[in-house]
Order: C-alpha cells, then structure tokens, then sequence
C-alpha cells in the first residue's frame, strides 16, 4: 500500500542555498557544493552540526562523491548518498530528504544537487538493444518532432515555441544564479542559428556546472533550533512515477506528467487553479507548452494563446518558471530540481525582488528525466 | 540481389523495393514492438515463447517530420530530415528520410522504408545497404 507524504507528519523546506550555474570551469565541484550547503545553512540560522542526514542528487560526477566534499564542513559521521535518477536526480534526492523528515527517522535533512558536464553515454545505450537511428535522434529533435505534431494539429506557429524562450529568458535575467541572464526578444530567440525543427539555441537549455542545497525539517527541529517559522516552507505532496507503455507514446514525457502531477495535485488536496507558481522540465521551449496542458494548467492547445496574453508571466494568472527555468536558469543535472524547489521557497516566502510573484502561496517543482522518470512536488505557504 | 546490410538485426529486405523491419509480438497481451527483443514484454512482462519473431512492413504513414540542422557527432553530416512513421503494423518508429529537405512533407503522407547504400561505403567495392524512409507518389 502506497502512503502519501501528506500522511505523516509535515515536513518543511527551511534553508535554501545555490552556486550560481554557469559554463563548465575549471572548479573542482566540492567549491561549488560547498557554497550551497553553507548559504543554505545560514539561510536556515542552523550549523551543520543540526543536520541529520544527507541526499546528494548527482548524475555525472561518479561514484563516491558527496562526502569527499562534504567532509569539508566537518565530520559528524551523519548518513550520506548520491542519488542518480538522470533530470531528475535532485528531485528524488528532495522527495527522500522529505520522507525521512516526514517519516519520524530524521529531524533534519539536506538535499543538495552537484554536477559538471561529462561525456559518459546513458546506461540506455548499452542495454544491448539498438535502434535503427544510429545516434541521428538526440532530444532536440525528438522534441522538434513533437513540436512540429502539435503545430499540425493546434495550427500553433514557431513563434508560439519562441515565446516560452522570451519569458523565460526575461526571468532569468533578474535572477543572479541562472546561466543566461539576458533578456532576448522574440526576432533575437527566432533568428537564432536554426538546431532542429522550429528549435533555435535560445529554445535549448544550456547543460552547465552549478549547484543547489535544500534543508527540510520537521516542526520539532524547527522549535529546537529556533529557525524563523515564517520562512519554513511545507511540502505538501510529492509523487514519482515511470513510464508505461502508452496509446500516445510519442510524447510520452507528457503522458507521464499528466499522471504524475494529478497525484501530487490530489495528494496535496488541491487543483491545478491553486497553483501561483510553477517550476518546470523546460529543456526545450515546446516542452513547457506540452506539460501545462498535461497538468490541466492550460487546456489542449490553449497553451500558446495563454502565454502570448501573459497568463504565465511573472505577475500573470500563475508564473511559469520564475527562476528562468532550464532555458535560462540552465540545467546543470544533479542541482536543477533542487534549484527548483529553491526559487519556489523564494517566491511563496516573498523574497524573489523584482521576480517576485504577487501574493504566491501555492508552488509546484516537475522535473521529468531520461527513463522516462517524473518527479512532481507541491509546496505550500500557510 | 545479395545486399550486405548495416544492421541485419533491425532490418532485411522483402525481396522486392521495399524492406521488412524485424519486429516481435508478444502472445500474452498482443503488443507489436520495435526493435526486437527477448528479455520481456514492456506492456506485461510476459518472457519465453510468448515473445514472436514477427516482420513489419515497412509502409505507414508520417506522423512527423523535422529537419536536423546542426548534430554534434563529427561523423554525421547536417542537415538530414528525421521522420516519426506509424507503422500500418502498428509500432511507431522514427528513421532518417531519404529527402533532402521537409518541403514536400506532409504529416499524414504515405511512406514505405528502401534500402540505400550507406554514404560511407560509396566507393568503396562492397558496398553496405542501410536503410531510409521515403515519401511515395500519391499521398492518402
């Protein structure tokens, strides 16, 4: 039987912390995780004696890596693991920080997302079985195939793609951690060398080195440790899910999001309308208007009308990707999730600045990942 | 004709101009697959001799189409035209087209596999047989 997060007792996002994600440097990667972890522990007021246990969200960095930087901040002989589940592998490493919080068998977590870029192939290749593709399909273009159906069928044009780019690269430019932090309009993101299909590479997402922290605890360690329970951030749901064979399995990341989403949405008793902000998987600029549909965010097709009249802007009926999402923010693997839950704290506590979603009480972080994996949480400000 | 093949695992030819794709059926829930495999069905699980050996033709119809501008392997030469084919046997699959670009390519148009030599064995000798989708004449 499957318990949901809502079950037990409530967990919350306490501390926040992130290295600015930026082009693949010279940096050894403890610099960069180690400049999350502390600015989420003084975000928090908490030292790193308080934590309990930690989930270290890592794709690419190899085996071993979180307490040969960890050890840095001290030895307290605490439970540490990486935790790899592709796009998605800070997101599960915030969904297992906030269960053993929730769970009673910690008080006090860090989920904390590390990566630089690497050219080690997926595991997916060496299943043993090929395709006839011969590596000529990589994501952009099974993207820009989706992209070019959805304009077959909702009469959706380029520009309606190019849009999702504009947004989110405008948010990004107020946001000094993200990658990009320029502003760009649509004949910039339109006339932009040409990748695949509609896709310009201003409508794909930089893939980076950066890094993200986020300590969740449970109401007594926030008595204990006296942080400010009117920064403390509670998650209300968190929902995992795999693919399945579809009926609609071209876009099966979007079918996968549809399901995934409800149940967070259900479990955290609300409807897609409560949402003020949202934070998610938009690698490339058709993908925010395929998933907005498949959480009932927007209806079938409705999306790009919705966007152009600004629903989705900062300000707007609900902020989609206020941090400037993968596009611009960038996705450097491991942190991005976390990075997401991040800005989400940031907007529903009111300390975004000029990116500041008004009155935002309800957010919701979706990541979805090689596999095809989806992780959704909704957070909540009471 | 004796063709050698890029990949006879995924594909041969049906004798005449058009190609069969190696495909697998599985007998406990009826799910048409490419390419074939025998660790287990993806819909139900089921191993062993519920799994078949079954040949797709390869005609179907494009369910999507998109130019490949630039591709970061050195070795394949941008741009090249990728199509999503809806089997009329059922599995979806997506496989580079023969046209150079998307101008003529209509979501819905008819399109069968063929057999074309591999641009890398041009000259050489013995040539190697890979294969490519294209649009047919008359489209549905």
């Amino acid at each position: 039987m499957n318990k949901p997060l809502s079950s037990f007792r409530p967990a919350y996002v306490v501390g926040i912390g992130l290295h600015p994600y930026q082009r693949m440097t010279e940096t050894p990667y403890p610099v960069l995780g180690l400049a999350a972890v502390r600015e989420a522990l003084g975000d928090a007021r908490i030292t790193w004696g308080a934590v309990e246990s930690v989930y270290h969200g890592t794709a690419l960095l190899g085996m071993a890596s979180t307490r040969a930087m960890l050890k840095h901040l001290g030895g307290t002989g605490i439970p540490m693991q990486q935790v790899e589940n592709a796009s998605a592998s800070g997101s599960t490493a915030f969904r297992l920080a906030a269960f053993e919080v929730a769970t009673g068998v910690c008080d006090v977590a860090l989920a904390v997302g590390v990566d630089k870029p690497s050219a080690r192939p997926l595991a997916g290749s060496q299943t043993g079985i090929r395709g006839i593709e011969g590596g000529r399909i990589v994501p952009f273009t099974h993207f820009a195939l989706l992209a070019q159906r959805y304009m077959d069928r909702h009469g959706a044009t380029p520009e309606d793609f190019a849009r999702v780019a504009v947004k989110n690269h405008g948010n990004g430019a107020h946001n000094r951690y993200a990658q990009r932090q320029q502003v760009r309009s649509l004949l910039d993101v339109l006339n932009d060398p040409p990748i695949s299909g509609p896709l310009t590479r201003l409508q794909c997402c930089p893939v980076g080195e950066g890094a993200a922290a986020v300590i969740v605890a449970s109401e007594a360690a926030i008595a204990r440790l006296r942080i400010d329970h009117r920064r403390c951030v509670r998650v209300l749901s968190s929902a995992q899910r795999t693919e399945v064979v579809y009926e609609e399995s071209s876009n099966f990341d979007a079918e996968l999001t549809r399901q995934t989403t409800a149940q967070a949405i259900a479990e955290a008793g609300i409807t897609p309308a409560d949402l003020d902000v949202i934070e998610l998987h938009d690698a490339f600029s058709v993908e925010e208007i395929f998933y907005l549909e498949a959480m009932g965010v927007a209806r079938e097709g409705e999306a790009p009308a919705m966007l152009r009249d600004g629903a989705f802007d900062i300000g707007g009926d609900v902020a989609i990707s206020p941090s400037g999402g993968l596009l611009a923010m960038g996705h450097p693997i491991g942190p991005t999730g976390i990075g997401q839950i991040a800005e989400i704290a940031r907007q529903l506590r009111g300390e975004a600045g000029v990116r500041q979603h008004k009155n935002a009480r309800m957010g919701l972080a979706h990541m979805v990942g090689v596999g095809a994996v989806c992780v959704v949480h909704v957070l909540g400000m009471s | 004709m004796n063709q050698e093949l890029s990949h006879p695992d995924l594909y041969r030819s049906d004798g005449g101009d058009s190609v069969v794709l190696l495909g697998m059926s599985c007998a406990a829930c009826g799910h048409v697959a490419f390419p074939r495999q025998h660790y287990g069905c993806e819909k139900c699980g089921a191993a062993g001799d519920a799994l078949r050996n079954v040949d797709l033709h390869s005609t179907g119809s494009l369910a999507s189409y998109a130019t490949v501008h630039m591709h970061q392997a050195k070795t394949i030469a941008a741009p090249f035209v990728i199509g999503e084919i809806s089997l009329d046997a059922g599995p979806t699959v997506r496989a580079t087209m023969v046209e150079a670009t998307d101008a003529d390519m209509e979501i819905g148009a008819r399109v069968a596999g063929r057999l074309f030599p591999a641009p890398s064995s041009v000259d050489a000798t013995s040539s190697k047989f890979e294969l490519r989708f294209c649009l047919l004449e008359g489209r549905s």
